[in-house]
């Protein structure tokens, strides 16, 4: 079973449906999902505000088109990461280099400093193992990022990532093997660099 | 999931992200989402009212009942004209055209000066005269020849025919017409159609018993004598 099915308990299944009249419904709804949308949005872009941004144009387009949503809430799931992939992937867009953005990623990494010394190097090497990460993904094509990002930060399946990106899973595994083959080629030209700590593939 | 697929996955986990969702956030979200939807429901029910106002609901079935009977209607009136002017002007000329025996049936045209009203009566003649002659109906055609209605032309033609087809029966049924009628005229369609019929079964013609030469001959009718280009000369 899939990380969508897996929290989808078939007596909310009805929900969309009041949400569709009921306040109270929809406001529910939005509930049950923020975290998870915010989770993504936090995971692919460069910073909390930045994040929070994305994540309310997100559930802003939802409400927009929720009369015009005809589904399940799992396929509601789906439509929410469609949305949020689009809305990140235009985020990137509308700010020129995704490297930019990495940039300042990295500036706000630098500037927590932790409590004790221990502490430090964990964190210096976390979010430098974080920032590579997200400077990798980066260069990805946006189709791969999507792909990467639903399978290894939201732990769906290849079935899963095909519904919300509209591939079958063949096509889904098929990417993401090129995609990974990509990281790991990024990987190893910054191994050749920067010798140590950040390979992962071997 | 294979081995690279695996390392990858847990090199991913082993990285702590700052994801965790700010409430305040969360709850300015919300309120912004809830004045959203406030507007969305009103804007939807707007459009439902001004949808049931402006547009009225046209069922398929009667959309397509009109188009069908828009449709019968176009036919019924095209076919309509087109029976009328076949009628009137294309049908008249193409029976001619088609008819085995034209040239008689223009001889006899010509011979009664027909036109308009008068030619299509004529015609009509001719079709029902054509009719028995086709079905070989003697009995009737013995009828036609000494019916006033019909045209002298005409019944001359007929009684062409009935001398090719005629037998000893339909010459017995002429015979006592004519002494029935005090025919003598020989150029009476009765007369004509005996003797063609005699000639060709070799038969000879009786002898009258007792006529009376102060006696006029019955004309039987009012026809004249029939025209000369109108010979009932069978081939």
């Amino acid at each position: 079973m899939g990380a969508l099915e897996a929290t989808q308990p078939e007596s909310q299944g009805c929900l969309i449906e009041q949400a569709r009249t009921d306040k109270t419904a929809f406001a529910a709804l939005f509930r049950r999902h923020y975290d998870e949308i915010y989770r993504y949005c936090a995971r692919r872009l460069p910073g909390a505000a930045v994040a929070e941004d994305v994540t309310s144009q997100v559930f802003l387009k939802m409400v927009k088109n929720f009369n015009s949503f005809m589904g399940d809430e799992n396929a509601f799931r789906c439509w929410l990461y469609r949305i949020a992939c689009n809305e990140i992937n235009s985020h990137y867009r509308s700010t020129g280099r995704q490297a930019k953005a990495f940039e300042q990623l990295k500036i706000d990494c630098d500037t927590e400093q932790p409590d004790t010394i221990d502490e430090c190097d964990n964190a210096d090497e976390n979010e430098a193992q974080k920032a590579f990460l997200q400077e990798a993904v980066s260069e990805l094509s946006p189709e791969h990022q999507d792909i990467i990002t639903l399978r290894f930060f939201e732990g769906l399946n290849s079935t899963e990532i095909g519904e919300i990106l509209d591939m079958k899973p063949a096509t889904v595994r098929s990417h993401l093997a090129r995609a990974l083959g990509k990281i790991k080629n990024i990987y190893k030209t910054r191994q050749q660099q920067t010798p140590g700590k950040l390979c992962w593939y071997e | 999931m294979n081995n690279e697929e695996e390392k990858f996955e847990q090199f991913v986990a082993s990285i702590r992200f700052d994801d965790t969702p700010s409430d305040t956030h969360r709850d300015q979200l919300e309120k912004q989402l809830l004045e959203a939807w406030d507007e969305a429901q009103a804007e939807s029910e707007a459009e439902t009212e001004a949808d049931n106002i402006v547009v009225a609901p046209v069922e398929p079935t009667s959309l397509y009942l009109q188009r069908l009977a828009i449709a019968a209607s176009f036919l019924i009136i095209c076919g309509t004209l087109f029976w009328g002017i076949d009628k009137m002007f294309i049908g008249e000329q193409s029976y001619i055209a088609r008819h085995p025996d034209r040239q008689a049936i223009e001889r006899i045209i010509e011979a009664e000066n027909a036109t308009g009203v008068e030619k299509k009566k004529l015609l009509a003649q001719i079709k029902d005269v054509w009719n028995l002659i086709d079905s070989k109906d003697s009995a009737s055609l013995v009828t036609v020849l000494h019916t006033d209605d019909n045209a002298y032309t005409v019944r001359v033609w007929a009684a062409k025919y009935l001398g090719k087809l005629g037998g000893e029966d339909t010459l017995e049924i002429i015979e006592t017409t004519i002494d029935q009628l005090g025919v003598t005229d020989p150029q009476d369609p009765l007369m004509i159609a005996a003797d063609k019929i005699r000639e060709r079964l070799g038969l000879e013609k009786p002898a009258k018993p007792d006529t009376d030469s102060s006696k006029p001959p019955k004309t039987n009718g009012s026809w004249q004598a029939a025209p000369d280009d109108c010979d009932p000369e069978l081939d």
